[in-house]
């Protein structure tokens, strides 16, 4: 099998962008990635991109992005879904021995779109869409039925959205740098029962490319590259009543085969760090279930022992998390970004040693019904 | 040396306007369990789901795939969507072909699926345009291609003219009438196609492909698993995919360099010298007629220029020395997501022996060619019966 690194990355700093289109965003992060690793667009073998049509308000999204993407007269694929499915399928082409290198790309610029309808037509034309679900409707009866199941009390999820936002005031990219008290967490504005407005993440714009390189090209560079040593991906039944949706099964199966590809058996011994996509305060703790960290049930007491705090055992969304800023498509490839930069203590200003494996995870469709994984080594 | 990876088994539903009796999950799955079937493996032998699928907006369902994919019935499990617009059937194969190649999976089910009669394929198509510059417009893909087919005339005339397309056109009608997949099924003329109502200048009614219902799926499969399954399976040998910017003027519509690029690419990957002599026979995305002699051409099928020679020898016809679009192409049934698919699943099956009627002897490598966007995108994938 072929090693593959992550050798360089950028992301924009998030937030309502009004004066940048999707191409100079795209363009931003392109430049950034490449030269974050010493690397030009002409070494680039093949790129890989992830947009979203609706998001956009267009058809085939990538026909207006290939130049700024640099994939002019290159091999160029377009996954739909999150930025992370795109490096599953750049690490894919690399590790067939037919490319050397790979750019991968996400961007998502939502405050020019209604998120609202964006994840309602997600929903079929006969069952769901008469019902108006959105996301944040479907994460609510999720939500609902997960603190239902578990006995989880308010406080544990209002208590996620405080440590994410924590950590995200000492991220540089995050788009909302304040900390939250737990009092203004469950003071704030009730969306829909029984999810806070403090406990769903932003309206976000922002984008995120990743440079990966077989073992060759990457010894070849003068930085210390992130290498992939495990991934997985995978989809849950559409009908969230079809599903157990108090459990993020998907993100189960995700993780299992990185966990096996990486041979991580224990995962809250074996991992030193993760970056997860928490669109929704609750889905954290799920997600700690899922990916192992704890057994069923026990996230809120996984969360209190300060165990997936700054300073715990494996920290959390030390970035903030999707709470702190959310560019959907992009979202879970941030999350890699961030993952890559802490095992390779490239980190931009705040630094933790001994970060020496990390996993980021994505979510997509209504109340998590997909998930990718990867685990990322120094 | 990468990983040997084949197709091994196909699956299409049969090709219509409408359809009304299924949703698309419905024809999706139809098309999925028929291609299981083929290769003789159940739902739960398949590691991974790669789908395909044009503008959403065709269908207004957003990230169609969650709805989709579980309908196939198969264990939750690793579900890709690839979007690459017209291209997208061929590099849903692709993506395939990578998922098998990297060695992370041993067999996955790719399908491909359109159902235009859930909406309105030329507003879809319009919506590709800038919102700015370039949608006001709305010229959907007959005007863009209309204008291809003028360059393409305008450059070579007189030695191309309106006949030459008209040509294509009755040739691939006729060939659908051995397909028993196609939509249109009808023996027409050159007199015709010349006399049918304009669309595009040059494009008339007959020289375009109809909007079509339907799903394509192929069963890719490692070497071991191919052998097992398969008695011909067709392998991958060939795949190079390129895209090209977007700006309409600095694009060579009449012999596009995105086309020139990708063939150069799989050719090398399956060390073709000479590909009129080296391949047995061709499916190309010919939406429109005139582009099966532009895609000839890019793809050196033959010289640049002599499309119309090319048409006119009946080297391309079903019982030439290469056979072009035996299945009857585009031009017969277009469902457009799954069209690019479809292509690769006729070269596969004219590899595997199993095209039936249509089916041209002693074939050894094919070719599967298929373009997207605003004539940015192109794949090239070559099936061969040895590794």
């Amino acid at each position: 099998m072929i090693d593959v690194g992550v050798v360089g990355w950028a992301q924009t700093q998030h937030g309502t962008l009004e004066r940048e289109t999707h191409q100079s965003l795209i363009y931003m992060v392109v430049n950034e990635a490449l030269s974050s690793c010493g690397m030009s667009i002409h070494d680039i073998d093949v790129v890989i991109d992830a947009g979203s049509d609706f998001l956009d308000g267009r058809g085939i999204s990538t026909c207006i992005t290939v130049d700024s993407m640099g994939a002019h007269f290159k091999e160029e694929s377009k996954i739909a879904g999150d930025g992370l499915l795109a490096a599953i399928y750049a690490y894919m082409r690399i590790a067939s021995g037919l490319f050397g290198t790979a750019l991968v790309v996400a961007y998502g610029k939502s405050s020019e779109s209604s998120p609202r309808a964006q994840s309602q037509s997600m929903t079929d034309p006969f069952y769901l869409r008469p019902l108006g679900v959105d996301a944040t409707a479907a994460a609510a009866l999720q939500a609902r039925a997960y603190a239902h199941h578990y006995g989880v009390g308010r406080e544990a999820t209002a208590r996620v959205a405080v440590k994410n936002r924590a950590a995200g005031a000492l991220n540089a990219n995050a788009q909302l740098r304040s900390p939250v008290t737990l009092e203004q967490v469950m003071e704030s504005r009730e969306l829909v029962s029984p999810l806070r407005e403090l406990e769903a993440a932003p309206v976000t714009d922002g984008a995120c490319a990743l440079v990966m390189a077989d073992s060759e090209v990457a010894r070849g560079l003068k930085v210390r590259p992130a290498w992939i040593t495990g991934s997985g991906h995978a989809m849950d039944s559409f009908s969230p009543g079809s599903r157990e949706i108090h459990k993020a099964h998907s993100a189960a199966l995700a993780a299992s085969d990185a966990y096996r590809h990486a041979g991580v058996s224990e995962p809250l011994a074996d991992l030193d760090l993760l970056e997860v996509t928490e669109a929704f305060a609750h889905q954290e703790l799920m997600l700690y279930e899922a990916l192992g960290l704890c057994e069923e049930g026990e996230g809120e007491g996984l969360l209190m022992s300060g165990a997936t705090s700054r300073g715990g055992r494996v920290p959390v969304n030390l970035s903030g998390g999707a709470l702190c800023a959310n560019p959907v498509v992009a979202t879970g490839l941030v999350r890699l970004a961030e993952a890559c930069a802490r095992v390779t203590d490239r980190s931009e200003g705040d630094r933790i040693d001994g970060i020496k494996r990390a996993m980021a995870h994505a979510a997509g469709g209504l109340a998590m019904q997909t998930a990718a994984c990867m685990i990322v080594e120094r | 040396m990468t990983r040997p990876v084949a197709v091994i088994g196909t699956g299409q539903t049969e090709y219509v306007s409408r359809r009304e009796d299924k949703n698309v999950p419905e024809i999706v799955r139809e098309a999925g369990l028929r291609a299981l079937d083929d290769a003789g493996l159940k739902p739960g032998d398949v590691d991974a789901v790669v789908i395909g699928s044009a503008p959403e907006i065709f269908e207004g369902v957003n990230y169609p795939e969650d709805w989709i994919a579980p309908a196939l019935g198969l264990r939750p499990g690793p579900v890709m969507r690839v979007h690459t617009g017209g291209t997208v059937g061929a590099a849903t194969g692709i993506a395939g072909f990578y998922h098998v190649a990297s060695g992370m999976f041993d067999t996955v089910l790719a399908v491909a699926y359109q159902k235009l009669s859930d909406g309105v394929p030329q507003y879809g198509l319009s919506a590709c345009y800038d919102p700015l510059w370039d949608r006001d417009f709305a010229c959907g893909a007959p005007a863009l291609v209309g204008l291809q087919s003028r360059q393409y005339l305008d450059r070579h005339a007189p030695h191309i003219t309106e006949e030459h397309g008209a040509m294509v056109a009755v040739k691939n009608r006729r060939n659908a009438l051995l397909n028993p997949y196609a939509q249109i099924r009808r023996e027409i003329t050159v007199a015709e196609v010349m006399s049918s109502p304009p669309v595009a200048e040059p494009l008339k009614l007959l020289d375009c492909c109809p909007t079509s219902d339907g799903a394509a799926a192929m069963v890719i499969a490692e070497e071991r698993t191919a052998r097992r399954q398969c008695p011909r399976p067709a392998w991958f040998t060939g795949v190079g995919t390129c895209s090209e910017s977007p700006y309409v003027p600095h694009v060579d519509m009449a012999y596009p360099e995105s086309c020139v690029r990708a063939a150069q690419q799989a050719y090398q990957m399956a060390w073709i010298y000479e590909p009129s002599k080296e391949l047995d026979i061709a499916e190309v995305y010919e939406a429109f007629s005139f582009q099966e002699l532009i895609w000839c051409e890019a793809l050196g099928l033959c010289g640049p220029g002599e499309g119309g020679k090319l048409i006119e020898s009946g080297r391309s016809e079903l019982d030439g020395a290469l056979p072009v679009n035996a299945s009857g192409g585009v031009l017969s049934a277009n469902p457009i997501g799954a069209s690019a698919m479809i292509r690769q699943i006729e070269a596969a099956m004219q590899v595997m022996g199993k095209a039936g009627e249509h089916q041209v002897e002693g074939v050894h490598r094919a070719l599967a060619h298929s373009w997207g966007g605003a004539i940015q995108f192109s794949t090239v994938t070559i099936f061969s019966d040895e590794i």
